[in-house]
């Protein structure tokens, strides 16, 4: 057991046990929830268990005093198959305080949101650990910016389980109309990318630099920001409906969560070596939002801009192996709500990478669009829910289809199939021998 | 101020309070289920305490019927409080005898231009936390605004307004139905008395109101209004083809802060005989309701 997971670890349970305390002493007004979850998939190209995932999260909410409540989620995640994280999982991309307690190389408990929440007269403070969730897009993320996420399981995971909280002072206020927040940041927490082996190991040259060839290559490990106040991230949202219309103002000062593969080609032991170090650069985010109903339809949509954002270089004689460019991604979604809760929903989402750099693969345009299908809209009963992206560039995507049903007692079982298509150099391509089929059971209570 | 414009203005506020008002769902008379007799309050005088003055009876006698127009009038000008909060149980039941059973909680609140309303569910767990934000604008030309807020998700989303007549998160009320609160607007209805009847023991005037906006979803209603207290003991809904496919009553009606609300509300699908029952386990009114509550941002914090 690693130190810094028994300090995780005490530190959750002194956590816990003073929201239950403090709640014993408000004469019990507090609510304990548990939601446990097995699921299991099997891959069909080669058939075998890709994954047999087993989670318990409970969750503590209290009712302090006044209009204050504190709130803590715990989760213990299991799976045997060890496939989607093979070995003991690196927590380098998490902030210390951040990362979960490993208990051998398949199961670790980690405190997902410890929170206090209430109101300073007009102000709303939420201080603690906690997902901020900007935009709305569904299965891809355009404005959804302020937390990493861990791709464990690609995007396949609900982003809910697979965004990762952050240790944040989050302010609202109202402003006339509208809603002032201002988010403060101190936790230097990234994206956790899955390590070469496993089956969701990013390797798409559109996202990632290829190896170059005939040079050896030395990984190093990234470099992390380490200043706590000159590091930490800021943000802020307006947002206000006004005649009919949602609207947003967003930006966000922080560190991109996708390292910067710095490159650099040095003379060592008489040969030349390649030598990749990534590191985590600062970006402005500056974006909006906006939806609006007319009859039976909802448009929305979502626009990013970026600056300062990397793209590496096939040029060998490049310093750095690196350009840097702005981006502009927006996504445009048009909802029908139809007969006995359907749902169907197209989404069109861009990314265009600029920069000057004549051989980097990353720049130019991404078309990406969505289709969703859903009866049921999340409430108990029959749900039917189909999705699929795809990439008109690279001619590949992700077909999803899942079935579920809860039954009166707060079980949930759903089915469903999983599968990418394309060609392997493609952002769903490369993982098209990972299609399968899963089971799963959840309970609430 | 003259005291033409003084009584011209309390006239106003009376209606503009009144729209919001008492009762946000009706509850059903039916006679083949074993809910009917739970739903119905036992015949007699109509709850307890005297009705407040605003909703005194014109029609002294039995035989003496009110026009439409003046029962319209008088639902809408039923007194009601600016906020409320109603910690209600739902029951869903299937027609195979399946109950599903829901805890939630419905906060409303009067604004200048619009009523807002809230619901929040408690449990079962597996839907705790989902929100429904509907923004019920006085001007009805304007579509409403709604968004629902998932917990799994995490996000507020906006969703449609118009299809007012589908079943309200799984139950048999629609959002028609829980907009109307027990009271027609002259503006969507044309009202016509036809005489009198009971429901569930107590006499009540009857009437037949027609939509003048075929988009709600009825052809026509027949409503059941108890004059004592311009309260509607009972709606029934019909489609174009005359068919019976819904019927509303609300029973057990007590007085809260001077209110007549119904605390339990049945609706019935005639057509699928799915039931739902909601009752209210608590009301509570004129309650100081921050307006920050009522936003799509705050839909996360479900009304807290």
């Amino acid at each position: 057991m690693a130190p810094r997971g028994v300090r995780q670890l005490v530190f959750l349970l002194v956590g816990l046990a003073c929201i239950a305390r403090r709640a014993d002493a408000t004469d019990g007004a507090y609510d304990l929830s548990l939601r446990s979850r097995l699921e299991v998939s099997v891959a069909f190209h080669a058939p075998h268990v890709q994954k047999s995932e087993f989670f318990l999260e409970p969750a503590l909410t209290s009712e302090l005093t006044g209009d204050w409540q504190a709130h803590a989620v715990v989760r213990l995640l299991a799976d045997p198959a060890d496939h989607l994280w093979p070995g003991s999982p690196t927590q380098v991309d998490l902030w210390p305080a951040s990362r979960a307690l490993e208990i051998g190389d398949t199961t670790e408990l980690d405190l997902r949101e410890l929170y206090l929440r209430g109101r300073l007269g007009e102000l709303e403070l939420t201080l603690g650990k906690q997902q901020v969730v900007w935009g709305a897009a569904d299965g891809i993320k355009i404005l959804d910016v302020v937390d990493p996420q861990d791709f464990r399981e690609f995007i396949l995971d609900d982003f809910t389980d697979s965004r990762l909280p952050l240790w944040t002072i989050n302010l609202e206020v109202p402003l006339a109309a509208a809603r002032l927040q201002l988010l403060w940041i101190p936790d230097r927490s990234y994206h956790r990318l899955p390590p070469p082996g496993s089956v969701y190991h990013i390797t798409s040259p559109v996202l990632v630099p290829p190896s170059p060839t005939g040079l050896p290559l030395v990984l190093e490990p990234p470099e992390r920001p380490r200043r706590f106040l000159a590091d930490s991230d800021l943000g802020l949202r307006i947002s206000s409906t006004l005649s009919g219309w949602d609207l947003s103002l967003n930006y966000l000062y922080a560190y991109d969560d996708a390292p910067v593969p710095v490159r650099t080609v040095v003379f060592s032991a008489g040969a030349l070596q390649v030598r990749g170090r990534p590191e985590y650069r600062r970006t402005h985010y500056i974006g909006g939002s906006f939806g609006t109903a007319w009859h039976d339809l909802v448009f929305r949509g979502e626009l990013l801009f970026s600056t300062k954002r990397y793209v590496y270089t096939r040029d060998i004689l490049d310093p750095d192996g690196i350009e840097p460019g702005n981006e502009l991604s927006y996504v445009l979604g048009l909802d029908w709500f139809g007969p006995r809760e359907t749902l169907l929903s197209a989404q069109i989402f861009e990314r265009r990478t600029g920069t000057s750099a004549a051989r980097a693969p990353q720049k130019g345009w991404t078309h990406i669009t969505s289709l969703l299908f859903h009866r049921g809209l999340g409430l108990e009963g029959l749900v039917l829910q189909t999705f699929w992206l795809h990439d008109l560039e690279r001619n590949d995507g992700l077909a999803r289809g899942l079935i579920s049903y809860t039954w009166s007692g707060g079980f949930t079982f759903s089915t469903g199939v999983e599968m990418f298509y394309g060609t392997s150099g493609g952002i769903f391509g490369e993982f098209a021998m990972t299609d399968h089929l899963f089971f799963a059971i959840e309970h609430h209570q | 101020m003259r005291a033409e414009e003084r009584n011209m203005k309390a006239i106003r506020e009376c209606i503009a309070r009144s729209r919001v008002a008492a009762v946000f769902l009706a509850a059903a008379i039916w006679g083949s289920t074993g809910l009917a007799a739970e739903a119905l309050e036992p015949a007699g005088a109509p709850g307890r305490g005297t009705p407040v003055s605003a909703a005194a009876p014109a029609h002294r006698t039995a035989e003496e019927l009110p026009s439409g127009a003046e029962l319209m009038r008088r639902m809408q000008m039923r007194p009601d409080s600016n906020a409320r909060v109603d910690t209600l149980r739902v029951e869903l039941h299937d027609r195979d005898g399946g109950v599903r059973k829901r805890e939630a909680r419905m906060l409303r609140k009067v604004f200048p231009d619009a009523t807002r309303t809230l619901f929040v569910f408690d449990a079962p767990a597996n839907i705790a936390g989902t929100a429904l934000l509907t923004v019920d604008y006085d001007d009805l030309a304007r579509e409403d605004d709604r968004w629902l807020y998932l917990p799994a998700s995490r996000k507020s989303r906006r969703v449609s307004a118009a299809r007012r007549t589908e079943g309200f998160m799984g139950g048999d009320f629609s959002y028609e139905d829980i907009r109307n609160e027990a009271r027609l607007r002259p503006e969507e209805y044309r009202l016509r008395t036809t005489g009198h009847s009971k429901v569930g023991g107590r006499p009540c005037v009857q009437a037949e109101a027609i939509p003048k906006n075929t988009g709600l979803g009825y052809a026509r209603l027949e409503v059941c209004v108890d004059t004592s207290i311009w309260m509607p003991l009972r709606f029934v809904m019909y489609d174009n083809d005359s068919v019976r496919i819904k019927t509303i009553t609300m029973a057990d009606l007590r007085e809260a802060n001077g209110v007549w609300t119904a605390y339990r509300r049945v609706a019935r699908n005639d057509v699928n005989g799915h039931v739902t029952v909601v009752v209210s386990e608590s009301v509570e009114r004129d309650v100081d309701l921050k307006g920050g509550i009522f936003t799509r941002e705050a839909l996360a914090r479900g009304g807290r």
